[in-house]
C-alpha cells in the first residue's frame, strides 16, 4: 500500500531531525552551561579532583568526540546519572514517562472530541448565541495560561468546592499492580472498578487544564474550515443536486473540513507537552514533565538532556501519527504526495 | 463641454481628491475592517491602557517603592480595601503597584523577543526561499526543523534553565525558541513568490540580488508576518509568565506576573488576592493583545 | 415552437452586502425558458449571469444576500415562495446545474463514483430501495455517456487524479445521471483549452437533443451561443438588454450594447482588431440611476439617466430594453 511508503519516508526524514536534535541538546546541556565536571563537583572542589573527573568523563577529548560518546551512550539508553535522584536518568524516565503519556493521551482525545463537536456546533449556528459563546470561550481559553487555569482549579476544587481530587494520580488507599502504566487501564485489569473511577477523577482536572486552550482553538479552526468550504462550488453543486442537508453537513462538508484542524494537531500536541511541565508541577502528577522541571530548577544537566531528548522523540513520533491521519483523510496527500489546501 | 464627459470627469475627480483625502480614506477603510468585530475595539482599549500604565507606572502607582525590596510588616497581608485596592502581600507590599510594574517587564519582554526573532527568522526564511532547493535552503530549513522538533515551551525552559535565571536570559530563551516559526512562514511565501513572473522579470532586467530579495519578494511576505506578530504578542506574554512562574524569569524583588502568581499560590486560600489578581491581570493583558491581534489580522486580510 | 413555459424570471433583483452598503448586482432580470428550448445567456464577466442562475436553485453563497424584488416561476410556481421540501424536489428532480470551474465543483476528498452515486441516490424516487449495485451501474452508465475512457477506473478515482477536461465531463455526467427537465450549464469549460471547450459544447448539445431537455447555456461568447441556442439573451450589468433568435440578433441587433458586443468579435476573415466597447461595467455599489449602460453608450440622451428602460417587444420574439426603440 502507498500509505506504507508514506510512513517509511516520514520515518527516514525524522531520523535526520532527531540527529539534529541530539546536537542541539548536546549544545544546550553540555556546552552552554560550562564545564560539566566543575558543575558536578561544585565551586569548592580542588582542581586535581576536577581534572580527574574530566578525564573519567572524557571531557578532555575534542567536542565532536565528546558528542559521539554522548550520542552512542544515549542510543544505548545511557544518559548518565541524575544529580538529584542519584540514579541513572533512564531509570527515572522509565518510571515517570507513562504517567505523562497517560495525561497527554487523554488530553488529545478530549481535544479531538470536543473540538469537532464544538466546531460543528459553531459553524451550524454561525453568529447565533452558541457560536458567540464558543467564540468567547475560545478568546478566554487562549488567554488563560495553563498554569493560571491549573491554579484556579486547585483553588476551586481543592479549597472551596472539593468534589474532584487535585493532587497525584490515585488516592493512597488504592493499590493497583502496574501493567500498562496507565492507571485507568491497570485498575480495570485488576478488576478494581473503584480504583478505576478514582483514577478517572484524578485525570479530569489535569486533562482539562492541559487541553482547554487547544480545544477551543481547534474548534475555531474547524468552524473556519467548515464556513470556508461552505462557500466552495462543490457544496453549492451538491446542494444544487438536491442532496439532503444532513448528508452534505456530515459527509461532504465534514471530511474536507477535518484536514485543517488535523494538520495543526501536531502543534497542539507540542503545546500540551510543554504545558504538561507546569500542569504536572501544580497537580503534583508524578510524570516525566514534573521530573524534567525539577531537573531544570536544580540544573541537573544529565536529567535535562535525557528528558528533553525523550520528549523530542515522542513529539516526532506524535507528528508522524498526525501526518498519517491527515494522509488517511486527504487522498491528495496519500496518493500524490502533494499537500492539499 | 459635453454633459457626459463632464459627468465622467467629476466621477474621476472625486476618486482622487488629493492626498489627504485618500490618506483619511485609507485610515477609515482600515478602521472599518479593524473595528468590524467590536471585540477588536475592546482589545485596542486594553492594549492602550496596559501600555499607558506600564509607561506611567512611577507616576500612577500608589506606592512606587513597593515595586522593589520594601518591607512594611504593619500592613502585611491586608485584604483588598480602600488603602490597598488589591491588598498586600505578607511583607506589606501593595499588589496593585506590583502588577503595574510587572506590566513593564512583560511588555519589554514581548518587544525585545519579537524585535529580534522576527527579523532574524524572516531574513533566514527569505534567503532559504530565494535559494529554493539549493544547499542553502536545505541547511537553513533543516536547522529550523530541529528547533521545531521540541515542544516550544520545553525548549525555552531548558535554555532558560542552563543559563542564569533572570529577565535577560529568559528573553534569550524565548528568542531562541521563536525565530524558526517566522523562518518557516516566510520560507513558504518566499519560495512561491520567487517563481512569480514579476520576480523573474526583475531578474532578467538585471536587478541586483539585494533588490530582488528586499524590494520584490519581501514586500509580498510582509502582511502575514505582521499578522503573526500581532497574534504572537499574547503568546510571548504567556511564555514569559510561564518561565517566571517556575522561577526562570525575572527574579525577586522585581515583580513579574508569573512569579507573583506562584508566590501567591503558596498562601492559598488565605491570602487569595495575592494569587488571583496577578492571574487576572495576566488574563486581561493577554486577552487584550489577542483581540487586538485578531483585529489586525482581519484588517490586513480584508484589505488585501 | 411555442411550447409550454418552463421557467420564467420576472424583474429579479439580488443585492450583496459589502463594505459601504449593498452591491446591487441584479437590477430587474427578465428571463423565459420553454420546455425543450435551448437558451443562450451572453454577457461579459461579472454581469450577474451566475448570480441569476444560482438564485433559481437557491444556492447563492451563504451570507448577506438580499432579494428585494422579483419572482422566479418554475412550472408556474414561485421558487422564492417554495417550502424547503419543494426546493429540494426542484433541485433533485427538475433542474441540474453544471458549474463553471471543474477544479472547484467536485469535492476533493471523495471518489467520483461516491459523488455521482449520491446524486443518483437522492434524485430517484425510491430512495430506500435503490441498492448499491444499481447505483453503481447507473453512475458508470452516466460516466460512459460523457465519453470518458475506462469508466470503472474513473469511478474509483479522486478528482485530483483527472485532467480539467475529464473533470468537466464528470460534472456533466453528474447533471445527466438522472433525468431532469432543465440543465443549466454555467460557462462549461471556459477554463479549459478551446478545443476541449468545443468538445464539451458538442457533448452537451448531443445530450440535450437526445433527451429533449431544456438547457440554459451561459457563455461570454456570442459565437458559441449562435451555434448552440434557439434563443439568445444578452445581459449587461444585471439587466437583460436584448433577446432574440440568433438569426435576428446577428442580422438586426438593436441595443447599443449588443451592437458593440457583435463588433468586438474579431473576424477571422481579416479587418484587424475589433472595435469593442470602451469603458467597463459600472460600480454596483453606486450604479448610475436609469440605464446602466449610459456611460458607455454612444447614443445616450437625457431620458436614459431618469429611470431604467423596460423590455419592449419590437417584433415577434425580439425584445429590447432601450429608449432608442421607443422613439
Amino acid at each position: 500500500m502507498r500509505i506504507g511508503s508514506f510512513i517509511l519516508r516520514r520515518l527516514l526524514l525524522s531520523i535526520f531531525v532527531l540527529i539534529g536534535l541530539s546536537i542541539l541538546i548536546f549544545i544546550i546541556a553540555r556546552i552552554v552551561p560550562g564545564d560539566p565536571a566543575r558543575l558536578a563537583l561544585g565551586p569548592r572542589a580542588p582542581v586535581e579532583v576536577v581534572e580527574r573527573l574530566r578525564k573519567e568523563l572524557q571531557l578532555d577529548k575534542s567536542l565532536p568526540v565528546q558528542y559521539w560518546i554522548w550520542l552512542t551512550n544515549a542510543l544505548h539508553g545511557d544518559f548518565g546519572k541524575s544529580l538529584v535522584s542519584k540514579r541513572p536518568v533512564i531509570e527515572d524516565i522509565k518510571e515517570y514517562l507513562l504517567a505523562t503519556l497517560e495525561l497527554v493521551f487523554f488530553a488529545a482525545i478530549f481535544m479531538v472530541f470536543f473540538a469537532t463537536l464544538l466546531g460543528i456546533l459553531a459553524a451550524r449556528n454561525k453568529d447565533r448565541w452558541a457560536d458567540n459563546l464558543i467564540r468567547m470561550f475560545a478568546y478566554i481559553g487562549v488567554s488563560i495560561p495553563a498554569f493560571v487555569l491549573a491554579i484556579f482549579f486547585v483553588l476551586i476544587f481543592g479549597y472551596t468546592w472539593p468534589i474532584l481530587p487535585v493532587l497525584s494520580r490515585l488516592s493512597p488507599q488504592f493499590d493497583v499492580p502496574r501493567v500498562t502504566g496507565f492507571m485507568i487501564f491497570d485498575s480495570l485489569f485488576a478488576g478494581n472498578l473503584n480504583a478505576a473511577w478514582n483514577a478517572f477523577t484524578h485525570l479530569i482536572l489535569p486533562v482539562v487544564a492541559l487541553a482547554l486552550a487547544g480545544t477551543f482553538q481547534e474548534a475555531r479552526i474547524m468552524r473556519a474550515a467548515m464556513l470556508d468550504n461552505l462557500t466552495k462550488d462543490f457544496i453549492a453543486a451538491e446542494k444544487g443536486y438536491g442532496i439532503p442537508e444532513r448528508i452534505i453537513m456530515f459527509k461532504y462538508l465534514l471530511k474536507p473540513s477535518m484536514i485543517a484542524p488535523l494538520s495543526v494537531m501536531g502543534m497542539d500536541i507540542a503545546a500540551m507537552m510543554g504545558i504538561a511541565f507546569l500542569v504536572e508541577l501544580i497537580f503534583n502528577w508524578p510524570g516525566l514533565s514534573r521530573y524534567g522541571i525539577n531537573a531544570m530548577l536544580y540544573k541537573d544537566l544529565n536529567a535535562i538532556s535525557g528528558t528533553v531528548m525523550i520528549i523530542g522523540v515522542g513529539f516526532t513520533l506524535a507528528n508522524i501519527v498526525v501526518d498519517v491521519i491527515v494522509a488517511l483523510v486527504d487522498p491528495r496527500i496519500r496518493l500524490a504526495g502533494v499537500s492539499g489546501e | 463641454m459635453d454633459n457626459k464627459e463632464f459627468r465622467i470627469a467629476t466621477i474621476e475627480k472625486s476618486r482622487e481628491e488629493g492626498k489627504w483625502h485618500r490618506f483619511w480614506d485609507m485610515i477609515s477603510r482600515h478602521w472599518y475592517h479593524f473595528s468590524y468585530n467590536k471585540l477588536s475595539i475592546l482589545g485596542i482599549s486594553i492594549v492602550v491602557l496596559v501600555i499607558l500604565l506600564a509607561i506611567l507606572a512611577p507616576c500612577i502607582a500608589p506606592y512606587p517603592a513597593h515595586a522593589g525590596p520594601f518591607v512594611d510588616f504593619i500592613n502585611a497581608g491586608q485584604p483588598p480595601g480602600v488603602k490597598y485596592w488589591l491588598g498586600t502581600d505578607p511583607i506589606g507590599r501593595d499588589i496593585f503597584t506590583r502588577i503595574i510594574f510587572a506590566f513593564r517587564g512583560a511588555l519589554v519582554m514581548s518587544i525585545v523577543v519579537l524585535a529580534i526573532a522576527v527579523p532574524v527568522g524572516s531574513l533566514l526564511g527569505l534567503i532559504a526561499g530565494f535559494y529554493y532547493k539549493t544547499i542553502i535552503d536545505t541547511i537553513i530549513m533543516r536547522i529550523s526543523d530541529v528547533f521545531l522538533s521540541i515542544p516550544p515551551l520545553v525548549l525555552a525552559l531548558s535554555v532558560a534553565a542552563v543559563l542564569k535565571p533572570n529577565l535577560m536570559n529568559s528573553m534569550i530563551a524565548l528568542t531562541v525558541m521563536w525565530w524558526p516559526w517566522y523562518t518557516r512562514l516566510v520560507y513558504g511565501m518566499a519560495s512561491s513568490v520567487s517563481n512569480e513572473y514579476f520576480v523573474i522579470a526583475a531578474d532578467l532586467t538585471g536587478a541586483s540580488k539585494f533588490h530582488i530579495l528586499f524590494r520584490e519578494i519581501l514586500p509580498n511576505c510582509l502582511s502575514p508576518v505582521f499578522t503573526k506578530m500581532a497574534l504572537d504578542v499574547g503568546w510571548v506574554i504567556i511564555f514569559s509568565a510561564s518561565l517566571s512562574f517556575v522561577g526562570l524569569g525575572e527574579q525577586p524583588p522585581t515583580p513579574a506576573l508569573g512569579q507573583m502568581v506562584s508566590d501567591g499560590a503558596k498562601y492559598l486560600p488565605e491570602l487569595w488576592w495575592m494569587c488571583i489578581f496577578p492571574a487576572l491581570a495576566i488574563i486581561v493583558m493577554i486577552l487584550g493583545f489577542n483581540l487586538f491581534g485578531d483585529g489586525i489580522r482581519d484588517m490586513l486580510q480584508s484589505s488585501r | 415552437m411555442d411550447n409550454k413555459i418552463l421557467l420564467e424570471i420576472k424583474n429579479l433583483h439580488v443585492w450583496y452586502k459589502v463594505y459601504g452598503g449593498y452591491s446591487k448586482v441584479l437590477q430587474g432580470v427578465n428571463f423565459l425558458v420553454r420546455e425543450g428550448e435551448r437558451v443562450g445567456l451572453v454577457g461579459e464577466a461579472g454581469c450577474g449571469k451566475t448570480t441569476t442562475m444560482k438564485s433559481i436553485l437557491q444556492i447563492l453563497p451563504p451570507g448577506d444576500f438580499h432579494i428585494p424584488r422579483g419572482q422566479i416561476f418554475y412550472k408556474g410556481q414561485d421558487v422564492l415562495k417554495m417550502s424547503f421540501k419543494e426546493i429540494q424536489r426542484l433541485r433533485s428532480r427538475e433542474i441540474a446545474m453544471i458549474f463553471q470551474d471543474p477544479t472547484t465543483a467536485l469535492n476533493p476528498v471523495f471518489t467520483i463514483g461516491n459523488q455521482i452515486g449520491d446524486v443518483i441516490k437522492y434524485s430517484t424516487a425510491f430512495e430506500e430501495n435503490v441498492y448499491k449495485e444499481k447505483i453503481k451501474i447507473q453512475s458508470i452508465k452516466a460516466i460512459k455517456e460523457v465519453y470518458l475512457p475506462d469508466p470503472e477506473r474513473i469511478h474509483i478515482n479522486y478528482p485530483f487524479q483527472l485532467s480539467g477536461g475529464m473533470r468537466q465531463r464528470v460534472c456533466i455526467a453528474m447533471a445527466i445521471s438522472s433525468p431532469r427537465n432543465l440543465i443549466i450549464a454555467d460557462e462549461p469549460g471556459t477554463s479549459l483549452d478551446v478545443t476541449i471547450q468545443d468538445q464539451i459544447h458538442r457533448l452537451l448539445n448531443k445530450i440535450v437533443e437526445k433527451r429533449n431537455t431544456a438547457i440554459i447555456l451561459i457563455t461570454h461568447s456570442l459565437g458559441v451561443a449562435k451555434e448552440m441556442a434557439d434563443r439568445i439573451y444578452v445581459m449587461y450589468a444585471g439587466t437583460i438588454v436584448e433577446t432574440a433568435t440568433p438569426e435576428v440578433l446577428f442580422k438586426n441587433p438593436v441595443h447599443p450594447y449588443t451592437k458593440g458586443l457583435l463588433a468586438s468579435v474579431p473576424k477571422i476573415s481579416g479587418g484587424g482588431i475589433a472595435k469593442g466597447i470602451p469603458g467597463k461595467i459600472p460600480d454596483y455599489l453606486n450604479p448610475p440611476s436609469g440605464c446602466r449602460f449610459q456611460l458607455r453608450c454612444e447614443q445616450e440622451s437625457p431620458i436614459c439617466s431618469e429611470k431604467p428602460p423596460q423590455l419592449f417587444e419590437i417584433e415577434k420574439n425580439h425584445l429590447v430594453a432601450c429608449y432608442l426603440t421607443k422613439r
